[in-house]
């Protein structure tokens, strides 16, 4: 009764409602809206059922769901028989209906020579930038896409969250079903989220053109976003004022800054999952991640982010194996993703991580429902699967009570299926969106397989067809007497065979045609011999055809073969160094770096992280670890005072002059295999700074190099923060070609101009914000990170390490901080400080340089190895440093050389990479040296550092072992074992051994720059 | 024994003094007999006190009792050492200045095939370079040129002389391959698609190859006298005739086992140059008898999976596998004066310190085909040499005097010129706390 009741309500409501605004053209079209679905097998959700039951539908929306329904006479009526019914899909965010981004040009360019600041159009009342575009409404630009519709059709999907394509802030989504016909009615909901993605933008204005760029000015445009709702809230009450500038881009973002709206991220890796994460946390943004399907490697961090996911199903072709020189370019980590990557889903669920699939990042949408299926068959639920199709997007979205299960009151969003969704031979036959019937594929009307009798024209003889295969694809044998023959076989639809065949051997002259309708126990038909005589056929079915039992094996599924390493691939470890209480070198030759010298047979106590004791003859406390030190010698964990390792997607934010914005604390790279490569050098600090491009760069990070950690815990928290000043040939583009000869400063003039152009700045924002801070009635300061780093130099927060070559500009930067009383902490390179090293001195500047570089630019004709030693005479701090990813990996050897050129003390030389760099970054009572009470960070050796014989054999950081040569022996093997082992899986798994795909597109891990940029890509990527 | 001391230090000082603007040296002209040494001669014994007489430019005795001429000048050398002068074998010294400067690059001339080009006529006997490199015991270099596939003639230099012809010991020495990259690379720095790739590397293959068929048709015209002259073709004549070397510059595997194929084709003498993946198939070299002389082993390791120390352990493996091999730095001039210390770092790494000192002396000598005249300390060779405070792998070493065919060479450079000029400022001023050793 209540059913009915229901029912009579719904179709008043059908009748007495106009849904669209349109004008109709012509003659009005009002299909029949009332549908019942008998006979099915209904998924109400991912954890209930109806074996069999009916649905029934009126205008576009579930009325009724049940085992037995009464189904209205008005209703159109389908049998379902054989199907089952699934809530429609719902992906949560992918590009459907959006206009398509530009195509930038094949192979891009160097974003150091090519990507420049252009100048800004202004456009409206949009953001300054590009790629800075919330205004951007999907909703707005929404219009369906017929083939792209249909093909997420064919996977089961009947909704999507549209989101904007372009930008680095792009804009808002909009969920629309996948439906034809008029545009709004597919709309169900605008302004769903709002779209951050760290992708580097290829339409981008040249800035941001490194990923810290990117963070950057979304950080930027989220304060200027808070900024410009207070500022207009000032405005209102006090319009005696100047205005603030009116931006429409800003005032859309206030939902999100306000929490009314939620802020999806859009992360190519899991590195930038968790600076998405920083971020959000950082603005107290409610958000949800559009991961990558790299989520496996940093499970535990991403879990603590406590936020769903909207996830890829984008598992990696197998690697290109086939040939051992092929194998060779495959790298360790790409076998492992292509092995883990199908159980990732199954990772994530299992620490409890919410997420919705989604057809976005596949290279091939096609591909999306075998890749679900692999990770069902890899472990991943059904049920759960199920929910990241339907349920859980339906609630991120925040559209439960639309869409999601087949419920009263819901849309009539349906996937019919003839079996489980999650079975590799079930087909999808039609989708229902709003009530409307998609088919997909139909399924056969009748079945032609068994034995027939055919007569075919006047012959006597009857033949037999033997109809065999698949209902959809069948195969037919002809045979008479003991002669076979195979027809080749178009078909037309369910019940029409096509075929023609070689007549000959049953004499019948030349190729045969025939059209055959199949009806069920007979069929008739025509065609026409080799000879061109028409003839007739007919059909009789004898044996009607019986499924055989399945009797294949079920394929059988390999898990993963190995366990996550951190970082996930060679040289991993499986969980990061552990403490212990206590370590004892026993008697070695301890180089202390302080005024005690080198020490002979003298034992090094590690306490908890720290630095013991440095004795003779130290007893070994209770559960000390003993390492028998005899022969070798220990210093103290070398430092790199000018590094660019460990550092994402780009070093140089060389879009603008000025870029003192970013930060590469911003962008650390706990992946790169550089940290490991340097630790086997002894290296245990590094001070990350940003490129040269620019008067005024970005921030530094001092790290430590603890191999496998997370990007967080390489920071050395105390650490002061610094930034990075460039002077000379770099930041006025002197090698960057012709293309670029007119971004202020072209000389080195220029050069002192704009960074006192921007310390003067600094000082007027430092006064306009203490001014604004007496007077509430005024619009506030805009805070300006660009200007609130220049005004920590200003307050001593935050050291300058300022890339220099020669002694003019040096000297002019020295000058400029006596007039602005700022303290240089050092001048990087500074070739030609040997010129002026008493005015370092002076300034107690340190010198970071290299040891011996020159000759490869005009600016360092007269750089000369004897520098360093010259500097140290006159009583410079100095320092040796890399600025290489490679020569980090050395420093002992850098350190030599102010031996041989010069004749530096072997103590003073090794001070060079110890508390030398220890004393320029502000850190000398931490590191640098072995003395008790400082960070237990030690390298042994196997010979006196200094000689070109020297290995290191073990390194230590806060007296834990990050590097132990007996260790690394093990790791090769290891390698060496796992390549093998999925090469040989690869092989094995692969369809067809002749395909030959592409390599797998991974995101990069491994970076190598100098202080110009990128100089080249570690591994083959 | 003091006043041999004194007659020392007056030699050595008044060499600085005469020659601060790097002078060549004069041609030997009295016989000079470098006593109480430690003489590496390489190939033969190490003489613990030894003594070496070298006279008109060769040398004409080695051993702990060498009978020393009256005239002969002698230089007690207090047990420092002596060795032979290293030879830098992928060398620009002289070819480029500064790498960022276009007008100071000489290396690569336009257009894809140059085998007439002569690396030995566009070096700058007065370039900034020579004596730093010389100054380090680098007292030859393989000097090559660069670009292109066919990039053009290498030659042997000695860093010392009036002019490049004084210069060259050995032109030409080679001819100077860039073998085609045989895979696909999808960087962005990469302008075209791999298609494109695989396109122009198909053509640029069928075009080496017609060089050398060319070539050899051009011989058979020039014989009966009418081929019209092609400077291209014809100065092919010693490289398809297998009477010179090729050097081929390839480090992926894939481009070793394809110059190695090409070289067996054309029945010619290869050697590899660079040299990354040798350890991938060192059979194929062994057995093709292909040396090869190692230009990355400073590098990082190309693939991420690679072991850390893979570059480094280069030189250990293919000493291993018996494969003839040198260590060199390519592409940056103002390293090669280091290059030893590499070699020292690979002698961390398993190489027996001998091979690594043969590897930069006899071994390149041999790989060059310059070996009857240099790469080791034996009478009749060159006196071509130099004497060093200790180890040249060790970076802490010094060299102190060092003589090509006999002429003593300045050691000096922009380098300690400008190292004196600024101790002066810093000594005038008063703030010089140490001196320089």
């Amino acid at each position: 009764m209540r059913n009915i009741l229901t029912f009579m309500f719904a179709c008043c409501w059908l009748y007495n409602s106009s849904a669209q605004t349109f004008p109709v053209e012509g003659i009005r079209s009002n299909q029949p809206g009332i549908h019942a679905l008998t006979n099915l097998t209904i998924i109400i959700s991912p954890t209930k059922r109806i074996d069999k039951g009916t649905i029934l539908i009126s205008d576009g929306v579930i009325r009724e769901v049940d085992e037995n329904v009464t189904i209205p006479v008005n209703a159109r009526k389908w049998d379902c028989t054989g199907l089952t019914a699934y809530a429609g899909f719902i992906d949560a965010s992918n590009d459907y209906g959006q206009p398509k981004r530009p195509q930038p040009t094949p192979g891009g360019g160097s974003q150091f020579m090519m990507q420049q600041s252009q100048p800004v159009v202004p456009r409206g009342s949009l953001y300054w930038n590009n790629g800075i575009r919330p205004e951007f409404s999907a909703s707005e630009n929404f219009m369906p896409d017929k083939d792209a519709a249909e093909k997420l059709r064919a996977l089961g999907f009947t909704s999507v969250n549209s989101s904007p394509i372009s930008g680095l802030i792009k804009g808002t989504s909009a969920v629309v079903n996948l439906g034809e016909g008029n545009t709004h009615s597919q709309i169900l909901n605008s302004n769903v989220f709002q779209h951050i993605s760290f992708d580097r933008e290829p339409m981008s204005q040249g800035y941001p053109n490194s990923l810290m760029g990117i963070i950057s000015i979304v950080r930027q445009t989220l304060l200027d976003g808070e900024w410009y709702s207070k500022a207009q809230a000032a405005y209102k009450k006090n319009s005696t004022q100047q205005k603030q500038e009116e931006n429409s881009s800003l005032a859309a973002l206030d939902p999100s800054l306000t929490n009314k709206q939620k802020v999806v991220f859009e992360a190519n890796d899991e590195l930038n999952l968790l600076r998405a994460g920083s971020l959000a946390k950082e603005f107290a943004l409610s958000y949800i991640l559009r991961g990558n399907g790299f989520e496996y490697r940093r499970i535990a961090a991403i879990k603590e982010l406590n936020v769903p996911i909207i996830l890829p199903i984008n598992f990696p072709d197998a690697p290109n194996v086939e040939t051992p020189q092929l194998a060779l370019n495959v790298e360790l980590d790409d076998l492992r993703h292509w092995d883990f990557a199908p159980e990732n889903p199954l990772k994530l669920k299992n620490a409890n991580i919410n997420f919705a699939f989604t057809t976005s990042q596949l290279k091939d949408v096609s591909k999306f429902r075998e890749n679900v299926n692999l990770a069902v068959s890899r472990g991943l639920k059904k049920e759960d699967a199920l929910a990241s199709l339907t349920t859980i997007p339906a609630e991120l979205l925040g559209i439960q009570n639309l869409v999601g299960t087949i419920e009263i009151g819901k849309i009539a969003n349906l996937v019919l299926t003839n079996g489980d969704y999650f079975t590799e031979k079930t087909k999808i036959r039609e989708t229902w969106i709003a009530g409307k019937r998609y088919e997909v594929k139909a399924a056969p009307k009748i079945d032609p397989r068994g034995t027939w009798s055919v007569q075919l024209g006047n012959s006597i003889d009857t033949l037999s067809f033997e109809i065999t295969g698949e209902v959809e694809s069948p195969a037919v044998t002809i045979s008479h007497n003991k002669i076979k023959v195979k027809p080749t076989i178009t078909k037309t639809d369910a019940s029409t065979l096509i075929l023609s065949f070689s007549g000959d051997s049953l004499n019948m002259k030349g190729v045969v045609r025939l059209t055959v309708n199949v009806e069920k126990n007979t069929f008739a038909g025509n065609g026409e011999l080799g000879d061109g005589t028409q003839i007739f056929c007919t059909g009789i079915l004898k044996n009607a055809f019986v499924e055989k039992p399945d009797t294949t094996k079920p394929k059988l599924v390999e898990k993963s073969s190995f366990e996550i390493v951190y970082p996930e691939g060679a040289f991993g470890y499986s969980k990061p160094p552990e403490q212990p209480e206590f370590v004892l070198f026993k008697n070695a030759t301890v180089w202390t770096s302080e005024d005690a010298g080198v020490l002979q047979n003298t034992d090094l106590l590690l306490e908890e992280g720290k630095i013991k004791k440095i004795e003779k003859n130290i007893p070994a406390p209770k559960n000390a670890i003993v390492i028998d030190a005899t022969g070798k010698h220990i210093t103290p964990g070398l430092i790199d005072c000018h590094s660019h390792a460990a550092i994402s997607d780009g070093v140089n934010e060389s879009g603008q002059a000025i870029t003192s914005e970013v930060r590469i604390a911003d962008v650390i790279n706990s992946d790169d295999m550089s940290i490991y490569r340097q630790l086997a050098g002894g290296l245990t600090s590094a001070n990350l700074l940003h490129g040269s491009a620019n008067a005024i760069g970005g921030q530094n990070q001092i790290i430590k190099l603890r191999w496998s950690l997370l990007p967080e815990d390489l920071k050395i928290k105390e650490a002061k923060s610094g930034i990075k000043f460039a002077l000379g040939e770099n930041p006025k583009q002197s090698n960057w070609g012709d293309m670029n000869t007119t971004r202020y400063p072209q000389t080195r003039m220029g050069v002192e101009q704009i960074i006192r152009d921007e310390f003067r700045a600094a000082q007027d924002y430092k006064l306009a914000k203490a001014n604004s801070a007496k007077n509430p009635n005024l619009i506030p300061v805009r805070t300006d990170l660009e200007l609130e780093a220049l005004e920590e130099i200003l307050d001593g927060k935050r050291l300058v390490h300022a890339h220099s070559y020669r002694q003019d500009e040096i000297l002019m930067l020295v000058r400029v901080s006596d007039d602005f009383n700022f303290r240089i902490a050092t001048f990087q390179h500074v070739l030609e400080g040997y010129k002026i090293a008493e005015e370092l001195e002076k300034h107690k500047i340190g010198a970071s340089c290299f040891s011996d570089w020159w000759a490869y630019k005009y600016e360092v004709v007269d750089a000369i190895p004897y520098a360093g030693t010259i500097m140290n005479n006159v009583g410079v701090n100095v320092s040796f440093n890399s600025d290489s990813n490679e020569m980090a990996r050395r420093m002992n050897l850098e350190a030599a050389k102010a031996v041989r050129y010069g004749g530096m003390s072997e103590v003073d030389a090794l001070n060079l990479i110890t508390i030398n760099p220890a004393k320029q970054l502000q850190l000398e009572n931490k590191i640098g040296s072995l003395k008790v009470g400082k960070d237990a960070d030690v390298a042994m050796w196997s010979a006196s550092p200094l000689s070109t014989t020297a290995i290191c054999e073990q390194t230590w950081i806060d007296g834990r072992k990050y590097y132990d040569r007996k260790n690394d022996d093990q790791l090769k093997i290891e390698v060496a074992k796992q390549r093998t082992e999925l090469v040989q899986k690869v092989l094995r798994t692969k369809k067809s051994p002749t395909s030959t795909p592409t390599p797998p597109t991974l995101p990069r891990r491994s970076y190598s720059y100098d202080c110009d940029g990128e100089i080249g890509v570690g591994g083959t990527r | 024994m003091k006043t041999l001391k004194l007659f020392f230090t007056i030699l050595l000082t008044s060499t600085i003094l005469f020659s601060s603007d790097q002078i060549p040296g004069k041609k030997q002209s009295k016989p000079i007999a470098l006593t109480n040494g430690i003489i590496h001669t390489i190939t033969g014994p190490t003489y613990s006190k030894g003594t070496i007489l070298f006279e008109n430019g060769k040398i004409t005795a080695i051993g702990e009792n060498v009978l020393i001429p009256a005239n002969a000048e002698k230089i007690d050398l207090y047990g420092k050492h002596v060795y032979p002068g290293l030879i830098s074998a992928t060398s620009l010294v002289g070819l480029v200045e500064l790498e960022a400067i276009r007008s100071t690059r000489d290396n690569i001339e336009t257009g894809k095939f140059n085998p007439n080009v002569r690396a030995e006529i566009s070096v700058n006997p007065d370039g900034d370079l020579i004596p730093t490199t010389r100054a380090n015991g680098f007292l030859l270099t393989h000097t090559m040129p660069e670009g292109g596939i066919v990039s053009g003639k290498s030659a042997v230099l000695k860093m010392d002389g009036w002019t490049h012809e004084d210069m060259t010991l050995d032109a030409p020495t080679g001819l100077v391959i860039n073998w085609p990259n045989m895979r696909t690379s999808q960087s962005q720095f990469v302008r075209t698609t791999e298609d494109e790739q695989k396109k122009e590397r198909e053509k640029d293959l069928v075009a080496l190859r017609n060089l050398f068929e060319d070539a050899k048709a051009y011989q058979l015209l020039k014989k009966n006298g009418v081929a019209k002259t092609d400077l291209k073709l014809e100065s092919m004549e010693p490289f398809i005739s297998g009477k010179k070397l090729l050097f081929v510059v390839a480090n992926d595997q894939l481009q070793i086992e394809a110059a190695v194929q090409f070289a067996k084709e054309q029945g010619v003498k290869i050697v590899i140059v660079g040299g990354r993946d040798a350890v991938y198939v060192t059979d194929l070299l062994k057995k093709e008898n292909v040396p090869v002389i190692l230009s990355e082993i400073y590098s990082l390791p190309a693939r991420r999976w690679e072991d850390p120390d893979y570059n480094w352990e280069l030189p250990k493996k293919l000493y291993d596998s018996g494969i003839q091999f040198s260590i060199s730095v390519q592409n940056e001039n103002s390293q090669e004066r280091n290059t030893a210390f590499y070699a020292g770092f690979a002698v961390a790494h398993g190489l027996p310190a001998d091979e690594a000192l043969r590897s930069l002396t006899i071994n390149a000598a041999k790989i060059l085909g310059i070996e009857n005249k240099v790469g080791s300390l034996e009478v009749g060779k060159d006196a071509t040499l130099f004497v060093s405070t200790g180890d040249p792998l060790e970076v802490m070493s010094n060299v102190t005097n060092a003589y090509i065919d006999g002429r003593i060479v300045d050691l000096t450079s922009k380098h300690t010129i400008l190292r004196d000029k600024y101790i002066r400022k810093y000594e005038d001023l008063g703030v010089l706390k140490k001196k320089l050793n």
